[in-house]
């Protein structure tokens, strides 16, 4: 059951390197963010405690509601260009997604994890998030494909992190949680001041400042 | 007054300051919030400096809180620099004021950030748990992402937006490292709560995963390098620098960058032992170091704006202090002389060329000449500030760079000699190049002296003086603290240096 999640988290990567509009690029990213909290819950679920309860349920409703929730109203309030802008066309993306993905199996094997009670798809799934996340980032012009990038990448991390049976302490994980709450709310802010400014959300005019 | 109180104390007063200052009703008082936050609790960090003086390690909160000597150095220069910025903010945003250029809106949003940033800076400092001290260093990214576009503009906030999006990639990777390390501890019979303690991690190297301890160090260091401006992760530097307000760039350059550096320092001596002392994550850090300083050799040769040339020179002297950590043994050392001093002279140049800029209202070299007959003050801070941080005798970053340098050829590394000479020659003359016309030159018509004021006169004084001093003699309680906040990042028994007259040649 938990390498289906991995497995699903894997899948919304390569999806979200294959769309191209920014509604479903949200949403996918919400999907994924559900998945996460899921599998946060049912990693522990035969001793679930309180704490572990509240850190799957915080990412469940952080990652697959809220943050999508929020970005949802930006694309209304800055009335983005719904096409992704990207740099490297969807299909080349997803190819280079997937040649990825080979990567990411070939170096998870390779870190050797002590102990043998944990899916070997672990380390894979959170090398290959961390790659979609920062190649969507790269590759993409519109801000906020470039925020959805980079909640990607964290969310590669949170497979590592809470995923796997040695998470961190609780309070560590509900501070990264709402680091990237707040992180979301800045970066939603900024798009609203950059659009005032630039007229667009594109990245493409942030040239100026160079050498 | 316990310790969970002290420590309390410390994060809560400028987080509290932060909000008074958010809804202060004009700009005065949301300044004094943000002086008073930042003053009080400098108190309560000089307690729990001595307090570490005396017993070595204080604890707090079932350890998760802890200041040793390496933290409370940092807290040192902590609270040096931004007690410094927060004067020179009142003498920045007063002037401001007096020519209608600063808003109450922007007013509360400085004072609402510049206390929470504080914290957030010495959260990273007192933790021991490496996941809080992430949560601080993430926090700090997001805390200081809008001093940046406190004047809104569109450079600004090209500025802000690359600060935000690169820092917060860097600082995920370091969050990786971080789970990385915690993956190796996973088999220390430890409980849960207690696992990312940086002090059991210390305690039971022997038992960790060596290989995925070096991946926790690689994306440690490349992670929390990105924020702390090393080449070539350093790309978001100069613009933020540049187009911030310079009471801003000050705490950017002169603490931010040494915070994320300090986590680095975590996670070294950690990587070593677990490695048998192989050198194996030094030979990264003399790698990014020399790079960062060659690299900022070719950039601060063709720089215009004075700010952006700065931020150069933040990227060269992290460079060399990775460079002395990365040299071990007596590098350490004088790699932790060599933050105090870069971070003192750098706030100063900040200032100073803040000021300066308000004054010929613009940070064109150029535009900026015979700074000295505009404000003697400002204009000697200037002058001052770059032959200090070219490293001119006698100042004591002379004398750390010199250290450095002595390291490097202990070691035999005459390789990492000959390039560290060059580039810092090259900076040398490259920066003298901006520095006399900058002091002595000829100043533009038709642009306003700057009065002289006793505020003015004291910042700039102060970290001269300090820095004059510690060139030609250092205490020996110095001496002490720094060699055991060396000995901190090496694992090894504190190395006291002999000193001369002229410190450590």
């Amino acid at each position: 059951m938990l390498d289906l999640l991995i497995i699903m988290v894997v899948l919304t990567n390569l999806r979200l390197l294959a769309t191209s509009r920014i509604e479903s690029l949200i949403s996918w990213a919400g999907i994924q963010g559900m998945v996460l909290g899921i599998f946060a819950l049912l990693s522990r679920w035969k001793h679930l405690e309180p704490d572990i309860f509240v850190v799957g349920l915080a990412a469940f409703s952080f990652k697959g509601i809220v943050i999508p929730a929020m970005l949802f109203r930006l694309v209304v309030a800055v009335r983005s260009k719904r096409e992704a802008d990207p740099y490297v066309g969807f299909i080349a993306s997803n190819l280079i997604g997937l040649l990825a993905f080979v990567g990411a199996l070939w170096l998870g094997h390779r870190l050797p994890i002590p102990g043998n009670d944990m899916s070997n798809l672990v380390l894979p799934a959170t090398l290959f998030s961390i790659f979609s996340g920062l190649f969507l980032i790269i590759s993409r012009k519109n801000a906020i494909s470039q925020v959805i990038g980079f909640l990607t990448m964290e969310n590669g991390t949170f497979v590592l992190g809470v995923g796997t049976l040695y998470y961190a302490p609780f309070l560590v994980e509900i501070g990264a949680l709402l680091d990237i709450l707040v992180a979301v709310l800045v970066w939603s802010v900024l798009i609203r001041y950059m659009n005032r400014a630039f007229h667009g959300i594109t990245t493409e005019q942030l040239t100026k400042l160079k050498g | 007054m316990t310790n969970e109180s002290l420590f309390g104390f410390i994060i809560a007063v400028p987080a509290l300051s932060g909000l008074l200052g958010r809804f202060a009703a004009n700009q005065t008082r949301a300044l004094g919030f943000a002086l008073s936050g930042v003053f009080l609790a400098a108190l309560f960090c000089l307690r729990a400096i001595y307090l570490v003086f005396n017993e070595n390690q204080i604890f707090a909160y079932s350890d998760w809180i802890f200041l040793d000597h390496l933290s409370a150095w940092h807290l040192v220069v902590l609270i040096l620099v931004f007690c410094q910025s927060t004067l020179f903010a009142i003498v920045y945003f007063g002037e401001e004021m007096r020519e209608k250029k600063f808003s109450l809106a922007q007013a509360r949003t400085f004072a609402g950030l510049w206390g929470p940033a504080f914290s957030a800076m010495a959260l990273v400092l007192i933790s021991n748990n490496l996941g809080i001290m992430w949560v601080g260093m993430e926090a700090t990214t997001l805390l200081t992402s809008f001093l940046i576009c406190i004047p809104l503009s569109r450079d600004s906030l090209e500025a802000t937006w690359k600060y935000m999006l690169i820092c917060s990639v860097g600082i995920g990777f370091a969050f990786l490292g971080t789970m990385l390390l915690r993956l190796a501890a996973k088999d220390l019979p430890l409980d849960l709560n207690q696992a990312l303690l940086w002090t059991n991690l210390m305690a039971n190297t022997r038992f960790l995963s060596v290989p995925l301890v070096k991946a926790a160090f690689i994306f440690a260091l490349v992670g929390y390098g990105t924020k702390a401006g090393l080449a070539p992760m350093h790309s978001w530097l100069p613009d933020a620098h540049s187009k911030s307000p310079s009471p801003v760039s000050a705490i950017f350059s002169g603490f931010m960058l040494n915070a994320a550096l300090y986590c680095i320092m975590r996670f070294i001596p950690i990587t070593e032992e677990a490695t048998l002392h192989s050198g194996w994550a030094l030979r990264f850090l003399v790698g990014f170091g020399l790079f960062s300083v060659v690299l900022s050799a070719a950039f601060v040769l063709f720089q215009q704006d004075i700010k952006r040339f700065l931020a150069y020179c933040s990227v060269e002297h992290l460079g060399i202090t990775v460079l002395g950590m990365g040299l071990g043994g007596f590098g350490t050392f004088a790699a932790l002389f060599h933050v105090l001093n870069h971070s003192l002279a750098k706030s100063l140049a900040f200032f100073s060329a803040g000021r300066l800029g308000l004054a010929f209202g613009s940070h064109n070299i150029e535009k900026m000449k015979g700074s000295f007959k505009i404000s003697p003050v400002w204009g000697t801070g200037i002058f001052a500030a770059i032959l200090v941080l070219i490293g001119v005798v006698p100042f004591s970053l002379f004398i750390s760079e010199f250290q450095v340098l002595k390291a490097a050829i202990d070691n035999h590394q005459i390789a990492v000699v000959i390039i560290f000479l060059t580039a810092t020659g090259i900076i040398f003359a490259g920066s003298l190049r901006y520095a006399l016309p900058l002091g002595i030159g000829e100043p533009a018509s038709g642009i306003e002296t700057v009065p002289v004021k006793k505020l003015d006169a004291f910042i700039v004084a102060l970290p001269l003086l300090i820095l004059l001093i510690l060139g030609l003699w250092m205490p020996k309680t110095l001496q002490v603290t720094l060699s055991r906040a060396a000995a901190i990042v090496q694992t090894a028994k504190p190395i006291i240096p002999h000193f001369g007259p002229t410190g450590g040649k």
